[in-house]
């Protein structure tokens, strides 16, 4: 297992990703841009207003908003312009299992990458973002953070996560109950992977009671739903170091595709009926495609501020 | 331990495979995974601990192996030692072809059937171990198959054994077997014959071809001989000896195996001769002797019938008591090259090849004689008219070629002729090779001192020394009167025929190989001689008498009794038989300048060689029944063995059976395809 040392920042958080994270950004801000016109409130609570321009005054508009300062020094009538901006609470649990490390460390990237760009989209929205890693539990390792500026220190807690253990989903997704007062969107980055095939199940009940939009992105590797195995094998379960010597075969490898497929098809409807966005999140696809499709799947993340 | 198939043991190189897969297998891949859950969804898993799957992998190199080697120890047909020291290691199989083993029973299966029958029983429960031999016998051994474990081989060699047409000659057989048992003891010999108790037979001895007497000739025209007693006080001594000093070694053992019929009745031709009748060129008498066996129930009337050219000439019938023997002379006459057959039945034969004698009447040739006299016309007795007229007097009964020559053409035809006839005259030189019939000799002839009586001496009768001479038959010297006119001395070399007082007139004989008949008298000048019936009776028996020593007048064909090896020219040799109702012929390849009469019949070689075989046995004739009491079912077993001992070839393949299906459900009942 890699330590955190032992990793670059390059080699997640390079610059060409951060440059990458901004024009994602500036996309997404021109659809919002061109899907709606002005400022407009929203039902959620929690919103501020911020100085955004002067225009000239014209009759038909608000005198309270004249800048008399400016008229004082310019001897012209101005209207200040402002900007509504609702504050979601962006949380990001980021599994940090030992599964999402071995033996396919780009889970651990993907998950790494997906977390920051959602911590950053969140940051420039003005959300609040808190990051989380699970495993056995959910520990809350960063206060939460606002503002652009802080995007580097979520990066460096990012470096500095510790992958290993076991997941306990359900444990996980049980004591994780952030109060109302933490409205926001939830984004849960795992291969949900539980100690039986449909703990994950039973654990995403769990998770439809949080306050806000969850969203759900099951991260896997390729191999993980074909996996390339022949003859006579002995599987080491990373996690819980558990042995099974198998004689796999082409049917065998049927049968497990097809209870796998099963797997993502049962996550997928508990999530739709607990009203749980998911989204099947393959390592080999390419990140931006799938971060786009994630956004434009209806998140308050992406059509906010 | 040994291995009928030792050539499949190489296969033993094929356990390298399932060795070298052990030791390069594959060891299993360690995958880390992420998840075990969808894995401990799978059917199969294996939870096995770390030594029992070395031992599991071991348990399994060893079955294979175990397998593999089986499967080889089954091809290879490995025979166990036995288990028990007793026992023996060969058995040697002295097997009767000769041809008294065709007689048949009543249901028409021959003695050799009936012993190949009994012989395979007999080796189903011989241990594989146990080697076994088969030599076939007649006149000679024949090592059919030398010592073999295997034993479809030796029964296939068995199944192509025939009955040759050969008289046995069994102790020379058991003396081959003998050899060849002690080759690896200890040892046993079955001795499979039609002999009760597998005594031994005696043969009769084989007359040489080139004697003209029969072995019991009869004169011409004699009554058939009264039967005799078979087997008499002298061949029973011959049996003794042999019997007795015929020894088995230590280590041998011999155990006779009669396959004989119960009562058998069997009547055969025991002897054969054909010859030309003396003095009477182009006529043959054939001497016939058949017998009945000994063990014959009761007395039997046996039919002989006689064919010439196909044609039946002479029927006869022959009452035979159990036992005797009974010879007849047959007259016969007929064309060159025609066939001579002759047929034996009696009701109940059960054997045939000593039934029928199947020859060709020698081909004979015109004697050719020269008469040699002086011509004169001063002289009315040269030639001798009356001379002439004799000879005249039988040239179209008999096959004669007569030359007259006269003295001075003698030379030039001496050569071509058969017999000389010197009529009142000598030739300058003497011919020493030719037969010569001397009629008034005016001197000298050769060895013989004659002295010309001149004017003759006439005598009235003759007196004859010896009636019985060839060259008075039928002649009535009683009734002649001869004019001597030559004395002659004749001590020691000539027979005299006819006297005259104390002086011989006639007399004939060998002298030095020569045969000679002198007449001391002039025909022309006797009275009564050369107008009777008795001359030209003189001069032909005495021309047929001196032919008779010519070469080449008949032909002499070799008849030997089947079994014999005859020195022959040629590179091929035709045998012609009787069978089905007409001549068959076959060829043969002659190797060696050696012809084996192993078949009944006539032969004839490329170069002309001409012969004729048949069995001719008083030995095979005279079937001998089986003892009461004597079994010829399957013998003994041969050797006790215990149960993992001989061929375990069954065992093999019931330990693979088992191994296969042991390893299958241990190691492959989950197994994957």
């Amino acid at each position: 297992m890699a330590t955190p040392s032992s990793r670059s920042s390059e080699e997640i958080f390079d610059a060409d990703f951060l440059d990458r994270l901004r024009a994602l950004f500036l996309r997404l801000r021109k659809r919002r841009q061109l899907r709606k016109k002005g400022i407009q409130s929203t039902p959620a609570t929690g919103f501020t207003r911020e100085f955004k321009d002067f225009r000239h005054y014209t009759p038909n508009d608000d005198y309270r908003a004249i800048d008399w300062r400016l008229y004082a020094r310019l001897e012209r009538l101005f209207i200040r312009l402002y900007e509504e901006i609702q504050e979601f609470h962006i949380h990001v649990l980021i599994d940090t299992s030992a599964s999402m490390e071995t033996p396919f460390d780009d889970k651990r990237l993907t998950a790494l990458k997906l977390g920051v760009a959602l911590s950053y989209l969140g940051l420039v929205g003005q959300h609040r973002v808190s990051v989380y890693q699970m495993g056995e539990r959910v520990i809350e390792g960063l206060p939460p953070q606002k503002g652009q500026g802080n995007i580097q220190r979520i990066i460096d807690y990012a470096k500095r996560l510790e992958y290993g253990g076991l997941t306990d989903l359900n444990r996980c997704f049980t004591e994780f109950q952030p109060s109302r007062r933490r409205y926001g969107i939830f984004f849960v980055l795992s291969d949900l992977y539980g100690r039986g095939v449909d703990e994950a199940q039973e654990a995403i009940r769990h998770a439809s009671t949080w306050p806000g939009e969850t969203h759900f992105i099951h991260i896997f590797n390729p191999w993980e739903q074909h996996p390339d195995l022949d003859g006579e094998i002995e599987l080491v379960d990373v996690e819980t170091q558990e042995h099974r010597r198998l004689w796999f075969t082409r049917r065998d490898r049927k049968k497990y595709e097809e209870r796998f497929e099963l797997f993502l098809k049962e996550i997928e409807h508990t999530c739709k009926s607990r009203q749980i966005d998911y989204q099947r999140w393959r390592t080999d696809l390419p990140f931006e495609e799938l971060f786009l499709d994630l956004l434009s799947r209806g998140s308050a993340l992406a059509s906010g501020s | 331990m040994q291995f009928l198939n030792p050539g499949f043991l190489w296969l033993s190189v094929l356990a390298i495979i399932p060795i070298a897969l052990y030791l390069f297998r594959r060891k299993s891949k360690r995958v880390d995974v992420s998840t075990l859950v969808f894995f401990k969804t799978l059917a199969r898993e294996h939870q096995e601990s770390a030594w029992l799957r070395r031992l599991k992998k071991v348990l399994s190199l060893l079955m294979t192996l175990l397998l593999l080697l089986g499967a080889i120890f089954a091809l290879s047909k490995i025979i166990l030692s036995p288990v028990s020291e007793e026992g023996y290691q060969t058995v040697v199989v002295l097997l009767d072809r000769s041809a008294s083993m065709a007689a048949t029973d009543a249901e028409g299966v021959s003695r050799l059937d009936r012993a190949r029958e009994l012989l395979e029983a007999r080796l189903d429960s011989v241990p594989e171990d146990v080697g076994v031999a088969l030599i076939g016998y007649d006149a000679r051994p024949e090592v059919i198959q030398p010592r073999t474990l295997k034993r479809r081989e030796l029964i296939s060699r068995l199944d192509e054994v025939e009955v040759r047409p050969v008289a046995q000659q069994t102790r020379v057989a058991l003396e081959s077997a003998i050899v060849l048992a002690r080759l690896e003891t200890p040892a046993l010999i079955w001795h499979v014959t039609d002999s009760p108790d597998g005594e031994l037979k005696v043969t009769q001895a084989v007359p040489t071809p080139e004697s003209n007497e029969a072995p019991e000739a009869e004169a011409p025209g004699a009554e058939p001989e009264p039967a005799e007693e078979s087997k008499g006080g002298d061949d029973e001594d011959v049996l003794a000896e042999i019997e007795r000093s015929l020894e088995l070694p230590e280590g041998v053992d011999l155990e006779p195996v009669s396959v004989a019929l119960e009562e058998p009745i069997n009547a055969g031709i025991t002897a054969f001769r054909i010859r030309p009748v003396p003095l009477e060129h182009g006529r043959f008498e054939a001497y016939v002797q058949v017998a009945l066996n000994s063990e014959a129930p009761e007395p039997t009337t046996a039919k002989l019938d006689v064919f010439v050219g196909g044609a039946l000439v002479q029927p006869r019938e022959v009452e035979l008591n159990p036992g005797d023997r009974v010879g007849l002379v047959l007259k016969l006459e007929g064309a060159e090259d025609q066939m001579l057959r002759l047929k034996l039945s009696v009701d109940g034969d059960c054997l045939a090849s000593d039934n029928e004698v199947l020859e060709p009447l020698p081909n004979t040739r015109p004697i050719v004689a020269a008469w040699v006299r002086p011509v004169s016309d001063d002289d009315p007795f040269q030639p001798d008219l009356y001379t002439q007229f004799a000879l005249r007097a039988f040239l179209d009964d008999y096959q004669f070629e007569i030359l007259a020559l006269e003295p001075g053409a003698w030379d030039g035809a001496r050569d071509s002729v058969d017999v000389a006839i010197f009529d009142d005259c000598l030739p300058e030189e003497w011919p020493e090779d030719l037969p010569v019939i001397l009629l008034n000799p005016p001197g000298d002839a050769g060895p013989i001192r004659i002295s010309r009586v001149e004017g003759g001496v006439p005598h009235e009768s003759v007196r004859v020394a010896n009636e019985q001479h060839p060259v008075l038959f039928r002649v009535s010297s009683g009734r002649v009167s001869v004019t001597q006119t030559s004395v002659f001395d004749i001590a020691g070399s000539l027979e005299p025929l006819w006297f005259a007082g104390d002086e011989p007139l006639l007399a004939a004989g060998d002298v030095k190989g020569q045969r000679f008949v002198v007449m001391g008298f002039s025909p022309g000048r006797s009275e009564r001689l050369p107008l009777t019936a008795s001359f030209p009776l003189l001069v032909g028996n005495a021309l047929l008498w001196c032919a008779e020593t010519a070469p080449g007048i008949t032909e002499k064909l070799i008849e030997s009794p089947t079994g014999r090896v005859v020195p022959v020219e040629g590179e091929s040799v035709t045998w012609t038989r009787w069978e089905e109702g007409g001549l068959k012929k076959s060829s043969a390849n002659l190797v060696g300048g050696l012809l084996e009469l192993n078949r009944i019949g006539i032969w004839e070689t490329d170069q002309g060689q001409r012969g004729a075989a048949h069995l001719l046995s008083r030995a095979e004739t005279d079937l001998r029944g089986s003892s009461a009491g004597l079994s010829a079912v399957a013998g003994e077993v041969v050797s006790q063995s215990g149960w993992l001992s001989g061929d375990v070839t069954w065992l093999l393949l019931a330990l693979i059976a088992f191994v296969l299906i042991l390893e299958s459900y241990l190691f492959h009942r989950h197994a994957v395809y």
